[in-house]
């Protein structure tokens, strides 16, 4: 028997080899992404008649100068981080769920109408009801898709793409009216009043504004890993995703199951609103999500909807974020082409996705068989 | 001298991670042969013939085809040369319409237009040419499987095929269906295409073979000239050993009834009546065979009884309590095991380990859950008995089960189902792509639990493992049984004439 491995029970070395090839292809595949996104973007900021090794400069010293700067990255890296956690954790389940925006949204009115109340409760509780109220509207907002799509087999990329706008709408309803701050004042904006100072979340690294949502979105990242890829119901989930008429042979409820990823991760596009709110902005506004809900997609992806990998991309779009913010206040890099450097990051990164994709297919529709596991 | 080979592969080499799929593999083809390549489960069959096909590429060797020698990047470059195939696993669009599968690829004179009325000219034509007849606009997942092995070889044949190989196509054939499959064979060749054609069943190597070439572990045994072989010497060449070859297995013993049903109809949107008034009788301590061309409802009598699909009007009783709503988990919880027809799609995920697809019924349950975590351990050590009770050939019980040969993923379904198993086994095609070995422990198995007082519904293509498996046959046709006879060698005769449509009164 020299050709079949000394064991079958412990891989053998060249297989564990070939293991790591494959996740190192996995971490790298992305930084090349961003590599060639810098490279794209370094081209537009000499058209455009800067230096690019000085915008870059400019850019680094804007992610890493000052602990204040770091603190800062993390602020950004927050909510994309949470969003991200739920999309990763649905998209696991074959479940493309695009209206991670509009959760957001009705997320942060909840947990925004329960923050602004005087409930003379301990800042914890408030903080707690606050983000439990981000959940439900949230989760709410994705059990609606979730059961049309498990009950009825209705598309969810386009019930949840209808759905982001009418949460923005409802939103602006209650900024413009029910929930307006002073509403009698001439020129209030539309904006709730602030949330009270028992509902903020406390700023744990000053004078930095990094937040509590931080070590928040840690901890749900440790937990989604641990129900993903150690508790049952994860190996459930990932089964109806990658092959429903399995799941169902082997007695999995994929109803339910679908249905409860869909509330899981709407409603932790809530709680990072709610964070958002709760910990940076103070008030909701009318339209105060710059597109967190499809960024967190790209991070989703590029993380391979893996909690840790999702955490590393969310670090890096915050990073870039406050990076190319620096980059446009003090290299004069216009505020465009910042925007369409990060637009390339997340090109570059559904094509990487794209291939590793491709490298994940069945042997068969593959043209180069090489092994890799 | 010898005419140059229309084929030869020269010292292939193809190793996965540590494992030789292949080894030093020489292969010839001549010209208007068929060609049959043997070997156990994992010995290297479909690897050799995907490097063939250009869809692995060979760590080092040579192929030389008309002469020249030749490299296959992709599946373009073979089919470039006049190389078609036939994978073990059929590759159509089930929703898709015979025309719109043949279509797919296909380059068009007309781009960006398809050249439909060409390509049913074309299809007419190749029907009378080699004996192919079809119906192009249903589709796929309409037909039996050996119609839709048909579009795969009208497939191959469009797109021009000197030489056709074919992984296991008569697997989950009929044997009627096999007959009308080597004419087609018969055909081809005297068309002047020469074949590969890779089969378990010895009988059916014999039959159609000029020669054959065998394949143990990686590496080639030998060739021989069919004229020379007999089954117990291909055996020995497979497996290193003498065999004992299937023989049959005493009868009888069947007790109380275990499960009932009573006028079970299915009716199915669109398509009408599957199951027709079923009236069927399994007793503890027996394997009731159920017979019939595949897809005149053997799989969905299959679905309905574990669960999978409700079913429309009637009753089903285990041990003389009703069942009414049977769902996969009731059914299992019942001590219910199932081997599905189809492996790939149903009975595994195909990305998930070996050792996660063996608990996949028994994720939620103890020993293998604590309080909803999974006891990665224990999977291991369940994973380790299997695999070594059933042989399963892996690199590593972390091995995506995908990776896997087609064999050896059949026993890791039946690895798992045959230990739920505890009252009543649903088993469709069980020993299908099993190597002699592996079908013959199989079936010794099977034996074993009916001796236990386990009750067996064996759904199978081959009417020789029905016979000398089941202690009584029952027909399926068009969803109706149109009778039961006893499972022994003279019901033959009845039993054929039941699958092509005659009530057993008829015949009687
Ligand atoms: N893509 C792959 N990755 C890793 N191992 C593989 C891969 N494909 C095949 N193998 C391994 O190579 C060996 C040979 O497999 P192959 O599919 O060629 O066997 P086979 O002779 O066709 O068997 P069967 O009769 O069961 O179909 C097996 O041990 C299988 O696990
Ligand atoms: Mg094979």
């Amino acid at each position: 028997m020299e050709n079949m491995p000394s064991s079958v029970f412990s891989p053998s070395p060249a297989l564990l080899r070939a293991r790591w090839l494959n996740s190192l292809q996995i971490i790298l595949l992305p930084f090349g992404a961003v590599l060639a996104a810098l490279i794209v973007g370094a081209i537009l900021i000499a058209l455009t008649g800067v230096n690019p090794f000085f915008a870059y400069q400019k850019m680094w010293e804007g992610i890493a100068k000052s602990n204040y700067q770091v603190g800062l990255v993390l602020v950004k890296a927050t909510p994309l981080l949470i969003i991200g956690l739920g999309l990763g954790f649905v998209f696991n389940s074959g479940v493309f769920n695009i209206g991670a925006e509009g959760q957001l949204y009705m997320g942060a009115l909840l947990g925004t109408a329960i923050a602004i109340q005087d409930l003379g409760v301990p800042a914890w509780l408030h903080v707690a009801l606050s983000l439990l109220g981000g959940f439900v509207g949230g989760g709410l907002w994705g059990l609606l898709p979730g059961y049309l799509k498990a009950r009825h087999n209705i598309n969810e990329v386009i019930t949840t793409i209808l759905l982001n706008y009418i949460a923005i709408y409802i939103v602006s309803y209650f900024t413009h009216g029910p929930l307006r701050d002073n509403p009698l004042a001439e020129a209030a904006l539309p904006q709730t009043p602030q949330v009270q100072l028992s509902s903020q979340l406390p700023l744990i690294w000053p004078p930095t504004r990094l937040h509590a949502g931080f070590p928040l979105g840690l901890g749900l990242a440790l937990v989604l890993y641990l129900v993903t890829y150690r508790m049952a119901f994860g190996y459930k989930a990932r089964a109806v995703g990658s092959s429903p008429a399995a799941a169902h042979y082997a007695g999995m409820n994929t109803t339910l199951i679908m249905v409860i990823v869909m509330v899981v991760s709407g409603g932790l596009a809530g709680v990072a609103g709610t964070v958002e709110i709760l910990g940076v902005q103070h008030r909701l506004r009318d339209m105060f999500s710059p597109g967190l809900g499809y960024s967190a997609i790209a991070i989703a992806l590029m993380g391979n909807n893996h909690p840790f990998g999702i955490l590393l991309a969310a670090l890096l779009f915050g990073a870039l974020q406050v990076g190319a913010n620096n980059m446009q206040a003090l290299a004069g890099v216009p505020v465009t082409i910042v925007d369409v450097i990060q637009a390339t990051v997340i090109f570059f990164v559904a094509v990487s996705a794209m291939i590793r994709w491709r490298a994940s297919l069945p042997r068969l529709f593959r043209h180069k068989g090489e092994a890799n596991g | 001298m010898m005419p140059a080979p229309l084929l030869e592969m020269r010292q292939i080499v193809k190793t996965f991670g540590s494992l030789r799929a292949n080894d030093r593999v020489d292969f010839e083809v001549r010209s208007g042969e068929i060609h049959a390549l043997l070997g156990e489960n994992g010995a290297g069959k479909t690897t050799l013939m995907n490097i063939l096909y250009g869809l692995y590429q060979p760590d080092s060797g040579e192929i030389f085809w008309k002469g020249e020698k030749i490299v296959l990047h992709s599946p373009r470059d073979a089919i470039r040369h006049r190389i078609g195939m036939i994978h073990q696993h059929l590759m159509l669009v089930p929703n898709f319409t015979v025309l719109e599968n043949i279509l797919v690829g296909l380059p068009s004179p007309q781009e960006p237009l398809l050249p439909i009325q060409e390509t049913l000219a074309r299809l007419k034509d190749f029907a009378a040419q080699y004996g192919l007849p079809i119906d192009p606009t249903l589709k796929v997942k309409q037909l039996p499987l050996g119609l839709q092995q048909r579009v795969e070889i009208l497939k191959a044949l469009f797109r021009g095929a000197d030489l056709l190989i074919l992984d296991e196509p008569t697997a989950v054939l009929s044997p009627l269906e096999v007959e009308d499959f080597f004419a087609v064979l018969r055909n081809l060749v005297d068309k002047g295409v020469s074949i590969i054609f890779i089969s378990h069943k010895l009988d059916e190597v014999l039959r159609i073979s000029d020669r054959i070439t065998v394949l143990r572990q990686g590496k080639r045994v030998g060739t021989i000239e069919t004229r020379q072989a007999t089954q117990p010497i291909l055996a020995e060449m497979m497996v290193g050993r003498a065999v004992a070859l299937d023989h049959g297995f005493p009868k009888g013993g069947a007790a109380q009834p275990l499960l009932e049903l009573k006028g079970v109809s299915l009716i199915r949107p669109k398509v009408g009546r599957v199951l027709k008034d079923i009236n069927l009788t399994l007793h503890s301590g027996e394997i009731l065979g159920i017979a019939g061309i595949d897809g005149n409802g053997q799989e969905e009598l299959a679905d309905v009884i574990c669960g999978l699909i409700p079913y429309s009007e009637g009753q089903m009783l285990l041990e003389g309590r009703p069942i009414p709503n049977p769902t996969p988990r009731k059914m299992k919880a019942a001590g219910l095991g199932y081997v599905p027809a189809d492996r790939q799609r149903v009975g595994l995920v195909k990305n998930f380990s070996i050792a996660h697809n063996l608990v996949l019924k028994s994720f939620d349950d103890p020993p293998f859950n604590r309080h909803g975590f999974l006891r990665e351990k224990v999977v291991h050590l369940n994973a380790q008995q299997v695999v070594e009770a059933f042989d399963i050939r892996a690199a590593a019980l972390s091995q995506p089960v995908g990776e896997l040969s087609g064999g050896n993923q059949q026993k890791v379904i039946l690895g798992r189902e045959l230990k739920l198993a505890t009252r009543l086994l649903v088993a469709v095609h069980p020993t299908r792509g099993l190597d002699v070995g592996a079908t013959e422990s199989v079936r010794q198995f099977l034996h074993a639990q009916k001796e236990k007082g386990i009750g067996i519904l064996l759904i199978s293509a081959d009417l020789d493992e029905l016979l000398a498996m089941s202690d009584r046959i029952a027909v399926l046709f068009r969803g109706e049984i149109l009778g039961i006879v006893p499972g022994e060698a003279a019901s033959l005769p009845a039993i054929s004439r039941m699958m092509l449509g005659e009530r057993l009164e008829a015949i009687a």
